[in-house]
């Protein structure tokens, strides 16, 4: 007799990976909490967490939004706005650290000295450029818009029962003198590179887990039965700063956030892990959830993925449509994504040579 | 208020139309004007569509209303055939009864009052919610100016289509703007909703001109002497219904008889031109 013997197929490649199709996986996921339609859900992160956000809430889930669209604007432009895609209006959020000075500073406990961004004649701000893509008209403007969005974050871990978070970079800007993270490096969507003001930062797995485990420990005091899902996006990175080649600055970025996922995972019994990067970024998998691109996941991906998910929590509805132009094999443009999701750092395409 | 007409305007039933007058409730106004001036009974106009002409300074016009302009936000035509038809029953059905067919004639040339009915836009509840950041104020979410743009030209969508329609297949035409707001909306019992009334108003129009002006297309705005100082329709020029709900939105024969005025200027302008 040995530890082997009794175990469950998926435990063993050849039964649960090799002899099946990639696409049909059998308990890949096996939940560790119930969430229900009752469950007030939050999220946040890189762009991917767009997918879950919307799943949720296609689904009939209770979705938190305490930002919501005005129902005159239409649908179409919600994300040009920023509108429904995240729980609250902060855009994508990329890294843990991010996450922590978002809710800090809807707090007041983080004042960023760089306030805003402006070309000299529209005002953006530094922490969501792309939430109004023109900017603003002035500062005091900025500011209105700023402490809005502010105090309806400030309101929301004391809805949520359950925060769902997508890691999705460890390679980061940051302003020299407070710390502060920005969600795009200065000078891309907007504002200038100052190298005397903002230096690159690429997180160990260290610092990633802390700042995790201080943002658990913050949204635990406001809600202490708060839960976490956190995940991996499976999106690789479109440009590296850290001097090495994108594939493998990819893969060591993506094993950091993956190894600061198992971390959290075996140290508190409150978080689950749902390996979407796995499913979708792993070799069995052999690059079918990808546009051509090789990075935009594509919609029958994201809904082949989100059904696992879905289905290992007991809810067989209906898994995302898939459009029929995601069905052919004809080539898409390489900035496109699936289902709209907006990724702010795909403009790092065009510098690149 | 006395009319502005230059002559006696007569009815004219079998006159043939120098334009087709043509849109949403706000023909009332035109329709009184006429119907006070001839002396003629009031009838149940507002539901049945059928055409009325007119006479004024040798000028001919016929009217009739394609219904309500709850539906201009969404599409409501479509080319057929090389002509543009609409696609909503009521419009349709309307439309037939002006015409004699379901196609906008490009043989005539038209006046379209479905513009600027802004009130459908400023009294929607979720102003109570969100604001143009200028007017922001405790409770509502700001509303940065090109969300509010989205907003508006949304309000336009169905309307823009169907002007893009008709210039596709060469329709000669032109916009007819709706009154500006009245301070008895129920919208304007505030300052705040008097401030949103007038804001949303003057982006409509401002858009609409930006729009037309582009593609060409004439706008006639209600005259200058109807608006106070303010920007709202001045009190005398009110619609006032002896039937609940209210009226809070439409103007009345004095307000229609100066629209009238400055259409027959356009239409006598266009026929020289001709």
């Amino acid at each position: 007799m040995h530890p082997y013997e009794d175990l469950p197929s998926r435990a063993f490649w050849k039964q649960a990976v090799a002899q099946r199709n990639a696409m049909e996986l059998a308990d890949v996921y096996v939940p560790r909490f119930e969430i229900s339609r009752t469950t007030r859900i939050t999220a946040a992160g890189s762009c991917f967490a767009q997918h879950i956000g919307k799943q949720f809430k296609k689904r009939g889930y209770r979705f938190m939004d305490v930002e919501p669209a005005p129902v005159a604007l239409p649908e179409e432009q919600h994300n040009k706005f920023g509108f429904g895609m995240y729980s609250a209006r902060y855009g994508n959020i990329y890294s843990a650290r991010q996450l922590v000075q978002t809710f800090a500073r809807a707090r007041g406990e983080h004042t960023p000295v760089d306030e805003y961004w402006t070309d000299g004649e529209r005002f953006y701000d530094p922490y969501r450029p792309s939430i109004e893509p023109r900017g603003y008209s002035s500062l005091e403007e900025l500011r209105i818009h700023r402490d809005a969005h502010l105090r309806a974050v400030s309101s929301l871990l004391a809805q949520t029962d359950l925060f769902v978070f997508t890691f999705g970079l460890t390679e980061a800007w940051e302003n020299l003198e407070d710390g502060t993270i920005y969600p795009t490096c200065p000078g891309t969507v907007h504002g200038d590179f100052d190298e005397t003001r903002h230096r690159f930062v690429n997180f160990r797995f260290r610092q990633v887990l802390e700042d995790f485990e201080s943002f658990i420990a913050y949204a635990r005091s406001i809600n202490p039965a708060m839960r976490f899902l956190i995940t991996v996006s499976p999106v690789p990175l479109t440009a590296t700063a850290s001097g090495n080649h994108v594939l493998p600055a990819t893969v060591a970025s993506k094993s950091i956030l993956r190894a600061v996922c198992s971390e959290l995972h075996d140290t508190y019994d409150f978080v689950d892990y749902f390996p979407s990067y796995e499913l979708v970024s792993s070799h069995p998998m052999r690059a079918l959830a990808y546009e051509p691109n090789l990075r935009s996941v594509s919609a029958a991906g994201v809904a082949q993925v989100m059904d696992v998910f879905f289905s290992a929590h007991g809810d067989a509805g209906k898994p995302e449509p898939v459009r029929e132009a995601d069905k052919a094999v004809a080539p898409t443009m390489p900035e496109q994504t699936a289902d709209d999701v907006v990724c702010d750092e795909l403009i790092l395409e065009a510098f690149g040579r | 208020m006395t009319s502005s007409l230059a002559s006696t305007p007569t009815e004219s039933p079998t006159a043939t139309p120098d334009a087709w007058i043509a849109g949403n409730s706000h023909l009332i106004s035109m329709l009184l004007a006429r119907e006070g001036s001839l002396g003629a009974p009031r009838k149940n106009w507002v539901g049945d569509g059928e055409e009325k002409r007119w006479t004024v300074d040798d000028t001919t016009l016929a009217f009739a209303r394609f219904g309500s302009g709850k539906i201009e936000t969404e599409v409501f035509s479509k080319v057929v055939d090389g002509k543009v038809t609409l696609i909503d029953p009521a419009y349709r059905k309307q439309f037939r009864k002006l015409s004699g067919t379901p196609f906008v004639s490009p043989e005539h040339l038209w006046g379209f009052c479905n513009i600027n009915n802004n009130s459908r836009n400023f009294r929607r509840p979720m102003w109570q919610k969100y604001a143009p950041t200028h007017l922001a104020h405790p409770g509502a979410s700001p509303l940065s100016y090109d969300a509010v743009r989205a907003i508006v030209e949304h309000d336009h969508h169905g309307v823009r289509v169907f002007f893009e329609q008709l210039k596709k297949v060469g329709v000669e035409f032109f916009a007819i703007s709706a009154p500006p707001p009245r301070r008895d909306h129920p919208t304007a019992r505030t300052q705040y909703g008097r401030d949103l009334a007038l804001y949303l108003d003057t982006l409509s129009r401002d858009i609409w001109h930006e729009w037309l002006g582009e593609r060409g297309i004439t706008v006639i705005e209600p005259p200058a002497r109807t608006v106070d100082e303010d920007g709202f329709l001045r009190e005398e020029l009110y619609h006032v219904r002896d039937t609940l709900p209210p009226d809070v939105s439409h103007g009345n024969a004095a307000y229609g008889r100066m629209l009238v005025t400055e259409i027959t200027q356009h239409v006598n302008t266009v026929r020289k031109a001709a």
